[in-house]
């Protein structure tokens, strides 16, 4: 705890250092490479290892993992002043030299992270940035990404991470409830900012990053800057309470909402990581997730940057790069969602399966039925699956490896996060009430949706920072759940708990779905696509596909003769990001409503797309030119057989929009 | 030593660490009358685990934690070690 970074707490003894004064990396080459000789893994050895009970990777006991989370992150509240961008001056003076961030095109070692985001403190100061403005962050993913938000956020100001596959009136949305006074430009994104100006209320400042016009030249301003730390007085008085980040998650009902994260969060989630993956200097983490979401942009670097450690930026995940880009930088730990190990399952066996030195993968939404044959083919040795929403007041985590479990709160943190199941009703999604009109706790094995307690720090469960949008933030919560003035944060995901207390995630509640790890809001894609000409009405929904995870969007369309699949395939495109494009349509007379005119949708969703179940014509997107082309039984054998993919595009493309 | 015995002094030893004013330890006082927060008990686990060899609340089949001290001790002496 008195290290100079004093993120990390060296562990005495001889668990400290590599005994062959190996870097971690060789080490676990060294030993992989004992333990399957041939470099074929041995089914029993994999799985054993990436399943193990009660005890983690390297001998380290479950009470122990959770030990060095909890003491990760209980400083933070004792020094309110210290955020994120001070444990990265810390490694900065202990350690300049050694890797921080590292892409293809960049390196940025601990001291250039450092004068990096002081130059972008030092800029955002001298432009007036502070408590109460926002700057809104427009960029691929790319080690600068990081440097940009934590400078700005060091001196209080808020930084919005905008989604940079956005366009038009969904992009113009986000800019629009941040009420940003700025916004950051790649030069790549400035076509997409292009396609969302005219839907803009006011136009920010726009700073532009690599050459482009119609801005600012920050690249200029940043070399001007000062790269020497702020002092106290020059900071201000930013707090742990403070607005870092907005993070923005998809609604149930309608466009992405704007979650407010405090340093508090930033902090919490760098030290919880850390903890539980047993981070150190010596580890490098491959990230090919959106830096502008939580995991992808926070959790994942800040649990590595925490430790002293690195992280490999990937623009993009790529199935046919992932392996090669894994041995090239000698990375230790990945983070994953679901999706992209099966995408890496379902590519051929190669030699490169298991020459990594990875230890560890950590993620979510890895499901029980790739799980072991994941470990097992690839030898990870372990698994770190864990549940959380960006603005969710409580997280899950499966640090015992039990395959398929998304986690469980262990008994010595239940007082402090709280959660619960709670019966909901089919139809509605709410939560069904008995006659004293309290909510009803599922028993275990019964599927309910998932709720976390709202409280403090350190009693009766977690804060819920909520959104921009007060009316929002409202609509997640709900009170007189256990007892009459309690409060309980709405995850609207169902889950069960099962015998031993694991959770276990089943779907999202309602009208939104899950499809390439992307929550889609039905009604946004319904309202773009009911405003395509020839289209009379439209019901959009999410179907189970065979072997993929979440749900694929399909379209219900009552149309009329105006109605041309050339026009409807390219309309909602300007208005929706790729992967939220349904994937399958299919045309009806009429569609189905409640008596409150709220669609029916039970029906259609249990139909699918089954042409032998599915009356009217049914059509598939094809994601290589985007046109939608009749499923007929042979279409829909194939999908049912071999995947979506088999029939649209390959993997690869597929995946990488 | 009995487990009884090994856990309060323990908790005694943790107690003084982390600057907590730990009351007489009695089987019926509640766990969170004893002053200790999350890191507290996350050491008091990690430590009997070394000095026990079990950890009781990672292998349970139920997951409530203890509610008194007194249950507390039970979750170990009800564990083959």
């Amino acid at each position: 705890m008195s290290s100079a970074a004093g993120c990390v707490v060296p562990t005495p003894g001889p668990a400290m250092g590599p005994p062959s004064g190996l870097p971690r990396w060789e080490q676990g080459r060294a030993a992989r490479e004992r333990t399957y000789p041939q470099g074929q893994a041995t089914k029993a050895d994999a799985t054993q290892e990436a399943t193990g009970r009660g005890s983690t990777q390297r001998g380290r006991s479950t009470a122990k993992t959770w030990l060095k989370a909890i003491e990760l992150t209980s400083r933070i509240e004792a020094e309110p002043h210290r955020l994120f961008a001070d444990i990265v001056e810390e490694w900065a003076q202990r350690q300049p030299g050694r890797p921080a961030l590292r892409s293809d095109a960049q390196f940025l070692s601990y001291g250039q992270l450092a004068a990096r985001i002081n130059r972008y403190a030092h800029w955002a100061r001298d432009l007036g940035i502070g408590p109460a403005r926002t700057v809104c962050l427009l960029m691929p993913n790319r080690p600068d990404y990081l440097a940009c938000w934590l400078g700005i956020s060091s001196i209080g100001g808020t930084v919005a991470l905008i989604n940079t596959r956005l366009v038009g009136q969904s992009l113009a949305h986000c800019i629009g409830v941040a009420r940003a006074d700025h916004v950051i430009l790649a030069a790549d994104c400035l076509a997409a900012f292009e396609t969302a100006r005219p839907h803009l209320d006011y136009v920010p400042q726009i700073w532009i990053l690599g050459a482009g016009r119609g801005g600012a030249d920050l690249d200029a301003a940043l070399d001007a800057a000062d790269t020497r730390p702020l002092s106290s007085p020059e900071r201000g008085d930013v707090t742990i309470d403070g607005r870092a980040l907005l993070i923005y998650t998809s609604g149930t009902t309608g466009l992405p909402k704007a979650a407010n994260v405090s340093h508090r969060r930033v902090l919490r989630w760098g030290g919880w990581f850390a903890g539980l993956m047993d981070a150190t200097v010596d580890d490098c983490l491959y990230d090919c997730l959106p830096l502008h979401h939580s995991v992808g942009g926070v959790v994942a670097p800040c649990s590595m940057l925490c430790a002293g450690g690195s992280v490999v930026i990937a623009e993009k995940f790529s199935a046919g790069k992932f392996w090669d880009d894994i041995v090239r930088f000698e990375c230790t730990v990945f983070q994953y969602i679901g999706e992209l190990c099966r995408y890496l399952l379902k590519a051929p066996p190669s030699d490169m399966d298991v020459r990594h030195g990875l230890r560890l993968a950590v993620g979510n939404g890895l499901r029980g039925d790739i799980w072991e044959a994941f470990a097992r083919r690839f030898a990870i040795p372990q698994i770190l699956e864990f549940y959380a929403a960006t603005e969710g007041n409580f997280s899950l985590f499966n640090v015992e490896g039990k395959p398929g479990a998304i986690g469980r709160i262990p008994p010595l943190l239940a007082h402090r996060f709280p959660v619960g199941i709670v019966k909901v009703d089919a139809d509605s999604g709410s939560p069904v009430r008995n006659e004293d009109g309290l909510c009803i706790a599922c028993a275990p094995g019964e599927v309910g949706e998932a709720v976390g307690r709202i409280g403090g720090a350190e009693r009766g469960g977690g804060a819920f920072e909520g959104y921009t949008d007060s009316a929002e933030t409202e609509k997640k919560i709900v009170r007189g759940v256990f007892a009459e003035d309690d409060a309980w944060f709405r995850t609207g995901d169902l889950m069960l708990r099962d015998e031993q207390g694991y959770f276990h995630f089943i779907d999202r509640i309602g009208d939104s779905f899950r499809w390439k790890g992307e929550n889609i809001s039905s009604s946004e894609v319904n309202d773009a696509i009911r405003d395509c000409p020839g289209v009379l009405d439209a019901s959009t929904y999410g179907v189970i596909v065979p072997g993929a995870d979440g749900r694929a969007g399909m379209a219900a369309l009552v149309v009329d003769r105006a109605f041309d699949f050339a026009v409807f395939a390219k309309h909602p495109s300007d208005r929706l990001p790729v992967y939220a494009l349904p994937v399958f349509v299919r045309i009806c007379r009429t569609l189905a409503a409640t008596e409150t005119f709220k669609q029916k949708k039970q029906q259609l969703i249990s139909e699918g797309f089954d042409p032998s179940v599915v009356r009217g014509p049914l059509f598939l997107r094809d994601a290589a030119t985007g046109s939608y082309r009749p499923i007929d039984r042979a279409t829909y054998a194939s999908i049912v057989e071999s995947g979506i993919h088999s029939s649209v595009g390959s993997k690869s493309r597929c995946f990488e929009r | 030593m009995s487990v009884r015995s090994r856990i309060f002094s323990a908790m005694r030893q943790i107690a003084e660490e982390q600057k907590i004013t730990l009351p007489p330890l009695q089987d019926d006082l509640p766990l969170p009358d004893t002053g200790f927060d999350s890191l507290a008990f996350a050491i008091l686990v990690a430590r009997l685990e070394d000095d026990l060899g079990i950890d009781p609340f990672t292998i349970a089949e139920e997951v409530t934690f203890p509610s008194t001290v007194g249950e507390f001790v039970r979750a170990y002496e009800n564990v083959p070690a």
